[in-house]
Order: C-alpha cells, then sequence, then structure tokens
C-alpha cells in the first residue's frame, strides 16, 4: 500500500472517530434552542478549555505560525505573550460578565444582548452582520489551509479541490447533526490530537536541530533572526486584532455563554496559558526558527505556510498522514464552533428578529440547520476561487480586525456606561467604514486597516455619546447596576432578580 | 496581606510584565547574548511569560471563585426569601 492510501485510510478512519463522537455526544441533546446553540450552559471545565484552545487555534497555528516564526524569527514571540493574556486576563474582565449577563436573561447570541442593553434593533442588526462577515475569512483559512496541506502532503495525488470539498462536507455534517455539545466534544478530541503531534514533532526536530543548543544552530546561519527586529507597531496591530479583537467575534461570545458556572470559567481561566502559549504558541516558535537551518526542512523557504507537512514528508512520509489528519483536525476544531455560531445569528439576529417574531424553538432550530448548509456551500464556493488562496495571517487578520471594531459597542454593556446607542452605532459603522476602505485602497499610513478603524471607531463613539442620549433603562437592562451588585465585594442588593446557580 | 492589596499587587505585577515583554520591541535587551540556551530577547519575553502565567493561575483565588462563593450564598437565600 503506497503512502497515498495510507494517508486516505487514515483520513477515513479519523473522521469516522471524531463522526461517532460527535453522534454519541449529541445524544445527550435536548430539543431546545439553548441546548443546540449554547450546550445548555452547562459545559464543564476540560470541555471548555479544549474547546475554546481548539477554536482559537486553528490551521494557522499548525501552518501559518510556523512560516511566521520562519521568516520574523523571534520578533513574533509577543505572540506568546497575548496568547496568556487573551486566555486567561480576558476571561475575567469580559468572559465573566458576558457570561453573567447571558445567563440571566437566558441571551444565545450576542446581538440579543446588544439590542437589550442599548434598545437598538439597528444596533443588533449590525452587530450581527458584522460578526458573520468576520468569522468567513478565519473560517476560509481553515479550508484552504488544510486541503492546501493535504496537497502538498500527497505531491498533488489529493488535490486542493479534494481537500475542500471534504472539509467541508465533514464540518457542515457534524455541526449539523451534533450542535453545540457534539462540536465541544470534537474540539476536544481533535485538540489533543493536534496537539499530541505538535509536542511529537517539537521533540524530534530539537533533535535534528542539535538538541538543546538548537537556537545556537540557528544562530550561525540567521542570526538576524534572533535579535527582534523592532516595528512595535505592527506587533501592536497583530496583539489587537488577533487578542483585543478575538473575545468581541460572536463565537467565542457564546463560548462564554455556554459556561456552567463561573468557577468553571475560573479554572479556564488558570488552565488556559499553558495550553495557548506554552503550547500552541511556543511549539512554532520552536519549529519555525529550527527550519531556518540549512538542510533540515527542505523546501521551507518556497513554502514556510506548509513547514509542518515537508518534515513529515521528508522524515515520516508514513506519519504524514497522521500531521494531514492533525490539520485537518485544527480546521475542522475551529471552523465548527464559526459556522454554528454564523448560523445561530442568521436564524436568531436576522431571521427570526425581523421577520418571524413568533417563530417555535423547533423551527429556529430548523432555520439554524438551513442556514449551516447555506454558509457551508458559501465557505466552499469561497476557497474554490481565487481570492480563497494567499498567505494565511493576512486573511485572518481581517476577519480579526473586523471583530476588533465590536469592542466599543461591547464595551459599552460591559463596563463604559456612558457609551450610548447611537455613539456605539456611528463608531461601529465608521470603524468598518474605514477598515474596508484602507484595505482595499492599500493606502499607506501609520497603522494598518484594523487600527486605524478601531482610532475612528472609538473617536466616533466618544463624540457622539457626548451629545445622544443614554438607551432608556426600563425593562431591567441596567447591567452596571447588576455588575455593582454581583461583581462588587457589596452584599448583593434584595430586590435583584437575577438568576443564579 | 489584605485581599485588596493582593489583587493591587496582581495587577501591579501583571501590568510590568506586559510592559517587560515589549521592550525587545524598542531595542531594549535586545542583543544576541545568550541566557543558557536561549537569546536574550526570547528569555526576557519567556520570562515575563512566566510570571503571566503565574499571574493567570492568581486569579482564580482572587476574582472567580470569590464571585461563585457571592453568587451561591444570594442564589440560597433568594431561595430560602421565596419559601
Amino acid at each position: 500500500m503506497n503512502n497515498v492510501w495510507i494517508t486516505i485510510v487514515i483520513l477515513i478512519a479519523f473522521i469516522g472517530t471524531f463522526c461517532v463522537l460527535s453522534l454519541l455526544a449529541s445524544r445527550k441533546n435536548e430539543p431546545s434552542i439553548d441546548d443546540y446553540v449554547v450546550g445548555g450552559r452547562r459545559m464543564n471545565t476540560g470541555l471548555l478549555l479544549m474547546s475554546m484552545g481548539a477554536t482559537y487555534f486553528s490551521t494557522w497555528t499548525l501552518l501559518g505560525s510556523f512560516g511566521v516564526y520562519f521568516r520574523e524569527g523571534i520578533w513574533f514571540a509577543g505572540f506568546t505573550t497575548w496568547a496568556i493574556i487573551q486566555g486567561s486576563v480576558f476571561i475575567w474582565l469580559f468572559g465573566t460578565r458576558i457570561w453573567f449577563i447571558g445567563k440571566t436573561y437566558s441571551f444565545i447570541t450576542p446581538g440579543q444582548m446588544v439590542e437589550h442593553y442599548y434598545s437598538s434593533p439597528a444596533l443588533r442588526l449590525i452587530f450581527s452582520l458584522i460578526g458573520i462577515i468576520a468569522l468567513v475569512p478565519v473560517m476560509l483559512i481553515q479550508v484552504t489551509g488544510s486541503a492546501r496541506a493535504l496537497e502538498s502532503l500527497t505531491n498533488g495525488a489529493i488535490p486542493y479541490v479534494v481537500g475542500v470539498v471534504v472539509t467541508s462536507a465533514v464540518v457542515g455534517i457534524i455541526v449539523l447533526w451534533a450542535g453545540f455539545r457534539g462540536t465541544a466534544w470534537a474540539d476536544a478530541f481533535m485538540g489533543t490530537f493536534f496537539a499530541t503531534i505538535l509536542v511529537f514533532t517539537a521533540v524530534f526536530v530539537i533533535g535534528q536541530a542539535g538538541g538543546w543548543s538548537f537556537l545556537h544552530n540557528v544562530a550561525k546561519y540567521e542570526p538576524q533572526l534572533l535579535v527582534n527586529k523592532g516595528e512595535p507597531v505592527a506587533m501592536l496591530e497583530l496583539w489587537l486584532g488577533l487578542s483585543f479583537g478575538a473575545w468581541a467575534l460572536p463565537h467565542m461570545w457564546q463560548k462564554f455563554y455556554s459556561a456552567g458556572s463561573a468557577k468553571v470559567l475560573g479554572k479556564v481561566a488558570a488552565f488556559t496559558p499553558f495550553w495557548n502559549s506554552w503550547m500552541m504558541a511556543c511549539v512554532p516558535l520552536v519549529i519555525g526558527l529550527s527550519a531556518n537551518i540549512p538542510g533540515l526542512v527542505p523546501g521551507a523557504a518556497e513554502n514556510s505556510d506548509a513547514i509542518l507537512p515537508l518534515i513529515f514528508a521528508e522524515y515520516a512520509p508514513i506519519l504524514g498522514s497522521f500531521v494531514v489528519a492533525g490539520i485537518l483536525a485544527a480546521a475542522i476544531s475551529t471552523i465548527n464552533s464559526q459556522l454554528l455560531s454564523s448560523a445561530s445569528l442568521v436564524a436568531e439576529d436576522i431571521w427570526r428578529r425581523f421577520f418571524d417574531s413568533s417563530m417555535s424553538e423547533a423551527r429556529l432550530r430548523f432555520i439554524n440547520k438551513v442556514v449551516i448548509c447555506m454558509l457551508t456551500a458559501i465557505v466552499l464556493l469561497l476557497a474554490l476561487s481565487p481570492t480563497g488562496t494567499g498567505y494565511l495571517v493576512p486573511v485572518a487578520s481581517l476577519g480579526f480586525s473586523l471583530g476588533l471594531q465590536l469592542v466599543p459597542t461591547a464595551m459599552g454593556m460591559l463596563y463604559l456606561s456612558w457609551i450610548t446607542p447611537a455613539g456605539a452605532l456611528a463608531g461601529l459603522v465608521g470603524g468598518v467604514m474605514t477598515l474596508i476602505v484602507t484595505a482595499i485602497t492599500g493606502v499607506d499610513t501609520f497603522f494598518g486597516p484594523g487600527v486605524n478603524g478601531i482610532i475612528v471607531n472609538a473617536t466616533l463613539v466618544v463624540m457622539v455619546s457626548q451629545f445622544t442620549r443614554a438607551a432608556p433603562r426600563t425593562n431591567g437592562n441596567d447591567y452596571h447596576a447588576h455588575y455593582a451588585t454581583v461583581f462588587s465585594q457589596q452584599p448583593p442588593q434584595e430586590n435583584s432578580n437575577h438568576v443564579f446557580e | 496581606m489584605l485581599l485588596r492589596s493582593k489583587k493591587a499587587t496582581l495587577w501591579t505585577i501583571m501590568t510590568a510584565a506586559i510592559v517587560a515583554s515589549w521592550l525587545p520591541y524598542f531595542d531594549i535587551f535586545n542583543a544576541l547574548i545568550w541566557v543558557g540556551p536561549l537569546p536574550l530577547p526570547l528569555a526576557w519575553v519567556l520570562s515575563a511569560n512566566i510570571v503571566l502565567t503565574v499571574c493567570a493561575a492568581s486569579l482564580y483565588p482572587l476574582y472567580f471563585k470569590p464571585l461563585h462563593e457571592r453568587m451561591t450564598e444570594h442564589h440560597n437565600n433568594q431561595v430560602k426569601n421565596h419559601e
């Protein structure tokens, strides 16, 4: 049996395993939209930790980040720091408040919270639309990345088109079938799988590169990669986009909704740095830098986004099948949450809210499933188009930059009570327009499109909020009073009507 | 140490570690000097990360656990009042 057939057999076995796992997990599903979209708000620590980690880290971790370390050296080590902050501090600062409000009012989408707090259907619509649009490029890179790796590792025997179709179809089926709980279990399985591959590869590469002094060997050939090249503005842009924008994206927001308790969120925050930074950010650093040693990874200079498949193609073609499966795992574990989230936004925030407010839960679940099929088809078509290819990081950054534009509106609900509905709306529209214009025209500014957008966004929020009215606080939507009661050290007020558990 | 002081200390250390992790971007601690197997700028960033990891773990006893206890207590009071 040749390597291509071994790869195909392993992929089929792998896909079969997580389909079965998702099916078994989905047997615990209850027939409610709450259960389908946010897992009934009963996620435990292990499942949420793995699901959040596997969702945040994707094919970009297994492909793009190796390439960035290879090209940019330790300049990119800032990635290891923001992975800690994003995964722990932000869970406390933002996640607990989102979780608390979501549980209190049984929200399943971010848009519901936006409309309830700001009393603005228009703001909800735009917030949701931007969330959906932000997820598309990130979903797209998962599909294109895994398909490209599949093609590379099999020397073209499994073409890009087949990889794209397989990835899209598997994701669509799993999400359709299993809902949030099933995808979370699939995430946990796949996260463990690709983490194992990363550790195995790092140990192997360090051995090949000269043991613990491997960086000395790198320094012989590319010493400039072992000092920081500067460019703090570029790193700041990445920090803001990939870290500060990530928590506001709808699929991460809904992960916060899904937590079983504050303790669960706390344990996730405590353990996430080990997973996000020390595992997912440091391992690519080791491998990406080592690949600069001549002869260690043939072909790395020509195709630095495929260092991991190239390593296995060179040293262990048979085990390379597991790398392809790992890349597929990384793609699926990210895209499944994004697909489920996007579908729930279309179904709940657009369809039910604006076209059929009396829709039953059963019909809402059905609409969710229809939208999942539609979005899967859209991603598939985009991945097959020429714009679906190219370097991975810039495409993903566009999605995260859009997520960044959601932050000021979210901050109004979480901390900044002076932000008015008109201010949030003006900022959101102005920020996104600025992002799009600077990205399309490629105009040379001091900052990139994402930061330009957030600067305009924040400025408009501040200015417009000075001259416009706050949202009425008549329907229990004074979130800041709720926070003062629960998050401060003061004893809770007797007339509070929160839902606690 | 009072809880408030512990929290203030935590955020001070965390802020300092974040600022420290940025110094190599401004050419501070950025020479190719070896600290064991690591070049100085990388050793510096990883040291900041170790501090941040400890701080992240400290969030649980200082923030999440008390929050959970307050919410449970409040929930129990509500149940009692309802009965």
